[in-house]
């Protein structure tokens, strides 16, 4: 089990440790002390036997100062932002936003579990076309999609159930207000 | 009333049917619906996904250019976007330096933002005896499953609307419509929400747990006022017939298509036929339980 | 002619090794009134005080400054041997050099001119200082216990074995309290109700406690040894002198039979139904039924009478009228008990509406050979018996998103008692216990809780439940063990929620009217949480069982006898001494406009008439029973009438003054 002081790390990895937890801190103000490991959040989880850790063994880790741990997870993505597990806290953590915050650490510093691929992939997809356009728009989204993720056939069958029930626009139009919305992106310092 | 509208990304392209019902069911109330105009994306889920700043300023961007446009109400009959708006106007609200940090992302101020309506509350704005009362097809016992999902509810502490563990509001809406809805347990759980495309097989398991459950209780039909829900639930019901090896045929209507109906909006104006399971007219539903059972 | 003592005690080093006791000494020569000074090493030593008596009388004193340690440690001591040597012990003044000065600072310098600067004030103050006399109050000696549950019987019991007489009001319309409608308790399995009518039995033939039932205390005046208690009490509609507890009414009644009304006592069990007219439960003490005007047929819609016809004797009495009583006592113990949380605040769990997601409490009805399924584990919906049983704890307690922070103390025991339970009824059954923590500290509870596990079988999880819901036939528990780290979605036939207890409705309202205080949960507060916890803030107001918190059956024994000691300490006596620190009123420059009674944290002032040349008008008036001797009526008067004796303007303006000459 790893220390839980830096003091026995190697300079190197205890200053990594210690930017991680500064960062992180950065994201979140939630005091994890709070956390009474009472398992709710994993009891309610709808997607908590897909995860490789429970929500609650996820804060454990931050309890335990392990945010890479944490941060490397792919429970983390595999998180739907159904809200549940911060609605039933009885200690009132918020565990959904610790998830957002730590899904924002692990792509700022390169930690995404390698299981993340095609749920990142679609975030990035789906953020890369409102930036282009302003708004979603589900033509691009997809094909930007398939083109990441290599998944050329998923939903064949559906599109044209779809496109001729006039709800696929081939051709989408950018609003006027699209550069201000480019610039939020830039200023808001997000890595597509 | 002229309400500020807010159609959201989904209403424009796969949830159209959903766009048009909204439209006539105001009209139908005598309402006035007008258009955000230039609005964005409010990002979603992915926005706040992958930065805080980022899931704040998207939705920001429309609450400044509703204020600016003079709109004290907005509708965002999309439950992902009522709940991105309100959830960011809430957080704004109570946090000055985040508030100025996001102003400046935006640049545009944020001090004071309109009210954002989910589709019930916009409902609830017209009063539901109003409401009764223009009820020209009542939906006479109509056995309707509300499904709530998750972001109409949650975070309880931000939307403050209806109770996350027994909702009743949308229930009260049907039955002002004559409807009779079922009690069903899981019609606060998740349907797996974004992942239809990235993580399907959750959306099989979760949508269809609660197509499951909403039949087990006697639903003809279930109602949702989400396109992500809705899609979940209609256009991935096959799918979900396929992995379950059941027949389930349940058409999953708009809150604003059966509510539009009952005010005697005719279906031809309606746009049923853009639901990928066969979504009759609510008076043939009734019709064929009168006749079987 | 003042003549000041100042004795210095060095207390070894504590006060020795910072202030410089012979500095301060020679100054203390100096001080206005001071006619001798001396130092020791332990003042508070008996040779020490033999020191401060021997001054006394050698050198006449008139008062005394003892400049040493807090007055909390040894006020009373030397006040004790200034008294012993005819030195009036309200002239004893302590200068708190120690916790106040050499504790808390190190210059040596900066204290000694401290500590010359405390004793200046305490000797400036003393020699304003009067000399007072203990209050005598007279004591009613009769006790009044509210609440007839277990603590409140035994404090009511104890009280009467020392001979001195007790009312006990109990709002219900019988003995028994929760322990009645317990099962077995842990960790005996002792079954419930034959350790308790022992103890209904005997209060009810004490001759020295005078039981009211169907009654409830609607107001209290008074301080202690002095109360005036008005008890409300509702009619029973049943002669109790006439009635036999033949039952026949019970029995007869039409409401009883339709099963439309629910029995209070089953904890609102679905199964459960009870008459209109009825005994809570069949060892009922008073065994007189009593009838429920609500839901009553004759009452309601003025039919039926079934009961007045089958009577033998003659009992019924629809005419009972309510009537108030006002009783005289010298001190009261509070024993209003606890009762569960409701579940309605647990959407997540049905909120109440699912009849196979029962309580605690609706379990042990259904454990009970007396409840409404004989003793037999059937499910509320359809009378199967469960072959799997998931107990959830920690319902509404440990929940601070509820409001409900507190952890309820005894379901632990209570749980790991029902899986037991539970398995010797159904031994093919499956007990599944979803806890956060075990928490066993009783004796013999951790082993009761280890059998339960090892040798009953029960299957204990590590995780909070977060949703039930039912499925089919069977319910779905969405449950965790955090300990192997997963989910755990289980299917149950019945699933027992452990909820959290809180205080007794109404807890809060009676506090009101005693004048005592309750936290957040409506549980009594007492004036000390370590030290003093069987006493209420009011003196005479004792707390006893589980009115105060959440605690298992020994405890609330042990409290209540406890109680009931100090309670006899009290009543032991006709009258007893108290300290005579209180307000005094000035009647002729008082000028009656009230701002002192309004003030008055104890509704200790009161108005008065008194006669003046003209005819009369109204002044303030202390009762020295009630006046805590606080000082918040001196501070508010506006024409300097009224003053608290020990701590009088003059006293604390020259002790002020003191500060800086």
């Amino acid at each position: 089990m790893e220390p839980l002081a830096s003091e026995r790390t190697p300079a190197h990895a205890g200053d990594r440790k210690a930017r991680l937890r500064e960062d992180f801190r950065q994201l979140s103000s939630e005091n994890y002390a709070r956390c009474t490991q009472c398992g709710r959040c994993t009891a309610g989880c709808p997607l908590a036997s897909d995860m490789d850790f429970p929500p609650a063994r996820v804060l454990r880790f931050l309890q335990l100062d392990q945010v890479e741990r944490a941060a490397r997870s792919l429970a983390i993505w595999f998180c739907v932002s159904c809200q549940v597990c911060t609605t039933r806290c009885p200690q009132e953590v918020d565990i959904a936003r610790t998830m957002d915050s730590l899904r924002e650490l692990a792509r700022r510093h390169s930690l995404e579990h390698p299981g993340s691929g095609d749920i990142l992939s679609f975030h990035r997809s789906l953020l890369r076309v409102v930036r282009r356009y302003g708004r979603l728009h589900e033509f691009p989204l997809v094909r930007s999609y398939k083109l990441r993720t290599g998944h050329f056939f998923q939903d064949l069958l559906v599109a044209p159930r779809l496109f001729f029930r006039g709800k696929i626009r081939l051709r989408p139009r950018k609003i006027a207000g699209v550069e201000a919305v480019r610039r939020a992106f830039a200023r808001s310092g997000v890595p597509l | 009333m002229r309400t500020g509208y807010y159609p959201g990304c989904s209403l424009q392209g796969s949830a159209a049917e959903f766009d048009i019902s909204v439209r006539a069911m105001a009209e139908g109330l005598g309402d006035e619906l007008v258009e955000v105009a230039d609005w964005s994306c409010c990002g979603a889920t992915a926005a706040h996904a992958l930065s805080r700043d980022l899931g704040l300023a998207l939705p920001a961007r429309n609450l400044a250019l509703a204020r600016q446009q003079g709109f004290a109400e907005v509708l965002a009959p999309c439950a992902a976007c009522s709940n991105r708006l309100q959830v960011t106007a809430s957080t704004l609200a109570e946090d000055a330096r985040t508030r100025d940090r996001i102003e400046d992302i935006v640049e545009m101020p944020l001090g004071q933002t309109p009210r954002v309506w989910n589709l019930v509350q916009y409902l609830q704005a017209h009063g539901l005896d109003a409401l009764r009362e223009r009820v020209s097809r009542p939906l006479a016992g109509l056995r309707l499953a509300c499904y709530y999902g998750c972001l109409l509810l949650r975070p309880e502490k931000r939307l403050g609307f209806d109770d996350p563990e027994q909702p009743a509001s949308m229930e009260a809406v049907l039955q002002a419509l004559g409807a009779e809805p079922v009690e069903w347990p899981l019609r606060n759980e998740c349907c797996g929400g974004g992942f239809t495309i990235s993580k399907p097989e959750a959306v099989l398991r979760l949508a269809g747990a609660l197509l499951q459950d909403a039949c087990a209780h006697g639903a003809q039909a279930l109602v949702a006022a989400c396109p992500m829900c809705h899609a979940n639930l209609d256009m991935r019901q096959r799918a979900i017939e396929r992995a379950l090896r059941r027949r389930l045929r349940a058409p999953v209507y708009y809150l604003s298509e059966v509510v539009a109906w009952a005010l005697g909006v005719p279906a031809s104006r309606l746009a049923l036929g853009k639901h990928l399971v066969r979504t009759p007219e609510p008076d043939a539903l009734v019709a064929a339980t009168a006749g079987g059972t | 002619m003042s003549r000041v003592g100042v004795f210095l005690c060095l207390c070894g080093k504590n006060i020795g090794g910072t202030v410089d006791v012979t500095a301060l000494g020679e100054a203390a020569r100096q001080m206005l009134g001071v006619a001798h000074v001396e130092d020791a090493t332990y003042l508070c030593s008996h040779p020490g005080q033999e020191q401060i008596r021997e001054a006394i009388r050698t050198h006449r004193l008139t008062a005394a400054v003892v400049a040493a340690c807090s007055p909390t440690m040894h006020e009373a001591t030397f006040r004790r041997a200034a008294a012993s040597v005819g030195l009036n012990p309200y002239l004893v003044e302590m200068a708190n050099v120690r916790e106040q000065c050499s504790w808390v600072h190190r210059d040596v310098h900066a204290a000694t001119a401290k500590a010359i600067d405390l004793v200046r004030m305490a000797a400036a103050r003393v020699l304003r200082s009067e000399p007072l006399y203990p209050l005598t109050v007279p004591v009613t000696r009769r006790a009044l216990v509210i609440g007839g549950g277990i603590a409140g019987m035994q404090a009511a019991l104890d009280i009467a074995a020392n001979d001195q007489e007790v009312v006990l009001v109990e709002r219900g319309p019988s003995l028994g309290g929760r322990m009645a409608q317990l099962s077995e308790t842990f960790p005996t399995l002792d079954c419930s109700q034959c350790i308790l009518t022992p103890k209904t039995v005997e209060v009810a033939q004490n001759e020295k406690v005078r039981l009211l039932t169907c009654a409830e205390v609607e107001s209290v005046s008074g301080y202690i040894g002095n109360f005036q208690v008005t008890v409300r009490l509702r009619p029973r509609y049943v002669d109790a002198e006439r009635c036999t507890g033949c039952g026949q009414c019970e029995a007869d009644c039409p409401v009883g039979k339709s099963g439309m009304v629910r029995s209070e006592f089953e904890a609102g069990l679905p199964q459960s139904h009870r008459s209109a007219i009825y005994r809570l439960f069949p060892q009922a003490v008073p065994n007189t039924p009593v009838l429920d005007p609500e839901t009553c047929l004759y009452f309601q819609k003025g039919t039926c009478q079934v009961c007045s016809r089958v009577c033998p004797t003659g009992a019924i009495n629809y005419d009972d009228q309510p009537r108030t009583e006002t009783l005289a006592v010298g001190a009261i113990v509070v024993a209003t008990g606890l009762e569960p949380v409701s579940p309605g605040i647990y959407g997540e769990f049905g909120g109440g509406r699912y009849p196979d997601v029962i309580t605690g409490l609706q379990f042990e009805r259904l454990l009970s050979a007396s409840g409404p399924t004989g003793g037999e584990v059937r499910r509320p919906s359809d009378g199967r018996v469960p072959q799997r049983v998931v107990f959830v704890q920690c319902v509404g307690s440990r929940d601070p998103a509820k409001r409900l922070p507190h952890c309820s103390k005894v379901c632990c025991m209570a749980t790991a008692k029902h899986a037991t339970l539970y398995r010797h009824k159904v031994p093919g059954g499956e007990a599944v216990v979803f806890y956060t923590d075990i928490r066993s500290p009783g004796k013999g509870y951790e082993e009761f809780v280890r059998r339960a596990i090892e040798e009953e079988g029960a299957l204990y999880l590590r995780g909070r439940v977060s949703k039930v819901y039912p499925e089919g036939d069977h319910l779905k528990v969405l449950g965790a063990d955090t300990l192997s780290g997963e989910p755990m979605p289980l299917t149950a036939d019945l699933v027992v929620l452990a909820m959290g207890l809180v205080a007794s409705p109404g807890a809060r309202e009676l506090a009101q009217r005693l004048g005592a205080s309750v936290d957040e949960q409506g549980f009594f507060t007492e004036a000390h949480p370590k030290l003093r916890p069987l006493e209420s803030f009011v003196p005479g107001i004792f707390l006893a069982g589980a009115c105060q918190g959440p605690k298992d059956i020994p405890d609330a024994v042990a409290q209540a006898s406890g109680a009931a000691a100090k309670v006899s300490a009290l009543l032991a006596r006709s009258e007893f001494a108290r300290e005579p620190v209180i307000a005094r009123v000035e009647e002729r420059t008082c000028t009656g406009c009230r701002a002192c009674i309004e003030a008055c944290p104890y509704e200790a002032i009161e108005e008065v008439e008194v006669a003046t040349a003209k005819g009369s008008r109204l002044v303030a008036h202390v009762t020295e029973g009630k006046c805590q001797g606080c000082g918040v009526c001196a501070g508010v008067c506006r024409s300097h009438s009224i003053d608290l004796a020990g701590f009088t303007d003059q006293e604390v303006a020259a002790q002020i003054a003191g500060a800086s000459p």
